[in-house]
């Protein structure tokens, strides 16, 4: 506000002063007002062309749209008018790795290092713009030309200096020489303090290099650090060169460290993997006798894995079903009589929960025995969350949704503090399709007081499963303006999460952990094929496609059956148009109840002013009116199918819900394209020979796109496929 | 900028959680354009290096850039030429075929025509191959 | 099976970030962001853990049933350089396998190693009996202070911290001097 006024009054005295007119145009952008900052961002363009502020804050404005070329053209101009200008540098040189411009980087940066070569980072930075442009052996002669000018021995506090020596070394490793980046690590990176990482990277190269001994020693070290990660196993065991089958062999390295770490967990159940017969047997009886004793409630979620292999799903059914029967006698030494007696206790109820979850597992799945168990379970311990929990899932199973819904309430009423249930029972209840009930269930945990109370919070939050479950929730019950909100919503945070790495092109130079920030880099290329992503996208296409086969879907859910085809025209058209009034009134109805609830919210207290800064804005929107309104559905659809299909290809309900909208949209092509990914994925899918049979009988009705080009391609790529 | 600290402090959080995430998140301001390019705390003052070897450094990389540059010129000047045989035999591109493939395969101009060019200007060729399955490899 | 990973060192997870946050949300009631992770982790890579789930085969996203989100202090009041754990959580249906134990040693170590920290410190919510149990009598942190309405809907919590002075790693002077 300071910087405001003294603005203004620098303009009382010069109305037409260009600079300033520019910062006043940044300020009131940083208050909210875009429109206003770019109509005064231009006045002082007008005012002056020649200055590099002026075009600068006209570059920021653009930036802050996220308008990445025209920002880029505008810091090209202030760059033009002010070669020196370090913070014009700057800031374009972050536009370009934003936008993957390498070349443009490597001249920003090259530009940069030669005004300012006394700093690393320009160094470093000039070797992340060789090495992300794939100039491999540029980016390492950067850093070892920066290095040759030290004149002092870094100490081991340096960290920005040892981060550099172990980002060249990633290089190195990554253009292949693993040789060169085994000596470098030898010579130079043992030194630094990121011990583990050292560790890693070495052993690593040892076993590419198939150094075996020395990549076993490397490995029993990590192992020796973290015996909680069975890749080390497997690479140790890889390196011992063991003999294909050695059951033995193979459990005696995990016996080494059970015993050296016996609270450590993966030593003991990863053999279960790998053995067989009676040695499976066996090594399983130990592990479940141990953890069934101690009451360890993951035990089942920790094993189920195993019952791929059929006949160690059976050898665990019948122990555990032994242990109930016989009640196995506990094995403890010099125990207390009352604590053996528990301990019995115990080890049943476990048992019984095991069997509970084993029953309905999908592969050993009997859903009367489960609840048979898990009721047993229940007498035992009625305050229990976690068979409460189980007993909801066996009723979702048998269908019964409201009664698992009551039973997950149950549960979470016996630990109001746990999140975790709260989060279950929410869950629950969008399945349930109780939008408001699980809404009020999550704001027992959210931060109610932001715009847009509980839901506002899961968005600032980015609570990207509530959003895409309630959205999901929506499209059940047809309600598709608010499922579109919801999806869309979810849809945002992955844009906000690709717009998060902007700030990291500045910070993690000046903090040095070059290694962390390219693996961002990387990731953020390939944000959504997070499988996250492919949900929100599926459901959100599918609610397109519904929209665009169902228009009169805009004006609210309409019970199914009106769209049924068993009656005459006439008769139908009337009660569509009965129910379509219908709806239209229960919308309006709503949308009165929101509205009177935001205007009670308004007069009830003062909303926060601009003279805090910051506006609450209110969504204009809540119902999603807008987005269900759209005349092109299926091109709005396209936004979120592009990515979809382009990061996600081995996804079959992509493929799937691609085919669907390329059909609609007459991109017969892209249709078999399709269709060709699912065949090479699932060539006996049988949505596959339905959408094969649907794309035949188009092209087969549709003589105007029989021109020859078309004709010819789908002929041919289509043989396999297309029915005649 | 002072109004950005100025606007954050007026917002920061009741809650003492709430109030460490905002001001590390602040930490990673980068949209303030008065401040010096290489301006931290970790790099506040040029670095451990010897400046005359600084020097003599940069005269090394640009040479090192510039025989790697003269070495990779000569390298891609012989592939431009052997690709600039290629390209005038095929910039040969019908707008037919360009539209063809913009209406079929939703491309854009661009790289409707990027595609055609790598399929010596061949319509079936190129969206033949646009839509083949992923080799599994 | 359950196994314990660096988040952002060496082999990178960076990419299960969107998990860890799904984890944090999905039980505890203090939430952040994404880029307040992204800042953990692009800050002190070395310091954050993830539990994932192996399976039969490998995965890109294996599901992410517990993290530890651990830091620097980056101004610390009493002048000591220290770590502190920012979030610690376990899904419900992953616990008692020892995994909190796991990643909260793998992370005090690294804060020792890497940054020479001499203590770690956390807060946790005078209520959380299983935290407690886990931070005081199985890791050995002591109860510093208890601070006042600390979190958001007015709970008080405990200041703990730990030494770590053991794990530190001196500077050893090298032969040849300088």
């Amino acid at each position: 506000m300071l910087c405001l006024k003294a603005a203004e009054q620098v303009l009382r005295k010069n109305p037409n002063h260009a600079d300033t007119q520019a910062m006043k145009a940044l300020i009131i952008s940083n208050q909210g007002q875009q429109k206003e900052a770019f109509a005064l961002a231009k006045t002082a363009l007008n005012n002056n062309m020649k200055s590099h502020v002026c075009w600068h804050v006209y570059g920021l404005l653009y930036r802050a749209e996220k308008n990445f070329d025209e920002s880029i053209k505008a810091y090209k101009f202030a760059l033009r008018l002010d070669p020196e200008s370090a913070p014009i540098q700057r800031d374009l040189a972050h536009l370009q790795i934003q936008m993957r411009d390498f070349q443009g980087y490597i001249q920003s940066r090259r530009n940069m290092l030669q005004q300012k070569p006394g700093f690393r980072q320009n160094w470093t930075a000039l070797a992340v713009a060789h090495h992300l442009a794939g100039n491999l052996e540029d980016a390492e002669n950067v850093l070892t030309t920066y290095e040759d000018t030290l004149k002092q021995k870094p100490t081991r506090a340096d960290m920005e200096h040892w981060e550099a020596i172990l980002y060249k070394n990633y290089i190195i490793a990554e253009s292949g020489d693993y040789e060169k980046a085994l000596e470098h690590l030898d010579a130079v990176g043992k030194k630094s303090p990121d011990v583990l990482g050292v560790m890693e990277m070495r052993a690593d190269y040892l076993l590419k290099l198939g150094r075996k001994a020395d990549a076993a020693d490397a490995y029993a070290a990590l192992l020796d650090r973290n015996p909680d990660d069975s890749a080390y196993y497997d690479k140790l065991i890889s390196a011992k060169g063991f003999a294909e089958g050695d059951e033995a062999a193979m459990k005696e390295i995990y016996e080494i460290w059970s015993t050296k770490f016996p609270r450590s967990d993966v030593p003991r159940r990863r053999p279960l993997d790998f053995l067989s017969g009676d040695a499976f047997r066996d090594a399983a009886d130990s592990y479940l006798q141990r953890m069934l004793r101690k009451g360890v409630p993951s035990t089942f979620a920790n094993i189920k894995h195993l019952y791929l292999d059929r006949s160690k799903l059976e050898i665990i059914q019948e122990l555990v079903e032994r242990y109930l029967k016989e009640d196995v006698q506990p094995q403890m030494n010099g125990s207390a009589e009352s604590s053996s007696e528990d301990e019995a206790s115990r080890f049943h109820c476990s048992a019984l929960y095991f069997l509970a979850q084993h029953h309905n597992f999908h592969m050993s799945r009997d859903l009367s025995k489960a609840l048979k168990y898990i009721d047993e379970a229940l007498q035992i311990d009625q305050k229990s969350v976690d068979f409460h929990q189980t007993k909801a899932r066996t009723l979702k199973y048998f269908g019964a949704i409201p009664e698992a819904m009551e039973i997950v309430e149950k549960a979470r009423s016996l630990d109001e503090r746990d999140r975790a249930i709260n989060t279950k029972c929410a869950k629950y209840q969008l399945r349930n399709d109780q939008n408001e009930k699980a809404l009020d269930t999550m704001s027992k945990f959210t931060r109610n007081e932001t715009a847009g109370g509980p839901l506002g919070d899961l968005h600032d939050m980015q609570c990207i499963w509530y959003l895409t479950e309630d959205g999901q929730s929506y499209l059940r019950q047809r309600r598709l303006g608010l499922a579109l909100k919801r999806l869309h919503a979810a849809f945002n945070v992955f844009d906000i999460w690709q717009e998060d790495q902007f700030d990291f092109h500045n910070f993690s130079l000046r903090k040095g952990m070059i290694r962390a920030y390219i693996d961002m880099l990387r990731w953020e290329d390939r944000l959504r094929d997070h499988p996250f992503y492919t949900k929100v996208a599926v459901s959100a296409v599918s609610a397109y496609i519904l929209l665009h086969d169902s228009p009169d879907l805009v004006h609210g859910p309409i019970p199914n059956g009106v769209n049924g085809v068993g009656q005459d025209a006439q008769a139908n058209a009337a009660e569509r148009k009965k129910a379509v009034k219908k709806a239209k009134k229960e919308q309006q109805k709503l949308e009165k109840v929101e509205a009177d609830k935001k205007e009670a919210l308004r007069t009830s207290k003062s909303a926060p002013k601009a003279t805090d800064g910051e506006v609450q804005k209110d969504d204009p929107d809540p119902f999603g009116k807008a987005l269900v309104e759209t005349k092109e559905p299926l091109q709005d659809a396209m936004k979120f199918l592009t990515p979809l299909l382009d990061l996600n290809p081995e996804s079959i309900k992509a493929q799937c819900v691609g085919f669907e909208v390329y059909i609609r949209r007459r991109k017969y092509l892209l249709a078999l394209k399709c269709l060709l990914a699912l065949h090479a994925i699932d060539p006996q899918n049988p949505t596959l020979h339905v959408q094969s049979y649907n794309l035949s009988k188009i092209l087969n009705n549709d003589p105007n796109r029989a021109s020859s080009k078309l004709a010819q391609i789908i002929s041919t790529e289509g043989k396999t496929l297309l029915p005649e | 900028a002072a109004d950005n600290e100025e606007e954050a402090s007026s917002q920061l959080p009741k809650n003492a959680e709430d109030r460490k995430a905002a001001a590390a998140l602040n930490s990673l301001n980068a949209n303030e354009i008065t401040q010096d390019g290489a301006g931290s705390s970790a790099a506040g003052q040029p670095s451990k290096a010897d400046q005359e070897a600084l020097g003599k450094a940069m005269s090394r990389l640009e040479i090192a850039s510039g025989a790697g540059a003269s070495q990779k010129k000569s390298d891609q000047k012989k592939a431009e030429e052997k690709k600039g045989v290629e390209v005038k035999k095929k910039v040969k591109v019908a707008a037919e075929d360009v539209n063809f493939l913009v209406d079929e395969l939703d491309l854009t101009k661009v790289k409707a025509t990027e595609l055609l060019k790598a399929h010596d200007g061949d319509a079936i060729r190129a969206a033949k191959a646009y839509i083949a399955p992923p080799s599994k490899a | 099976m359950v196994d314990i990973v660096p988040l952002s060192s060496y082999p990178s997870n960076i990419h299960l970030l969107p998990s860890v946050q799904t984890c944090n949300i999905t039980n505890l009631p203090e939430n952040y962001f994404l880029k307040y992770y992204l800042y953990h982790a692009l800050t002190w890579p070395q310091l954050s853990f993830v539990a994932i789930v192996r399976g039969n085969k490998p995965e890109k996203y294996p599901k992410v049933v517990g993290y530890v989100l651990a830091k620097m202090e980056e101004e610390p009041t009493d002048g000591i350089q220290h770590g502190h754990i920012t979030s610690l959580s376990v899904m419900r249906t992953h616990r008692r396998l020892g995994i909190a134990e796991r990643l909260m040693r793998l992370s005090q170590r690294a804060m020792a190693e890497v940054f020479n920290a001499s203590y770690v410190s956390l807060h946790v919510r005078q209520s959380n009996v299983a935290a407690l149990r886990l931070y005081r009598d199985t890791l050995g942190f002591e109860v510093e202070k208890v601070e006042s309405k600390y979190y958001a809907d007015g709970e008080d919590a405990y200041a703990m911290k730990m030494d770590l002075t053991a794990m530190q790693i001196k500077d050893v002077p090298e032969a040849d001097g300088e």
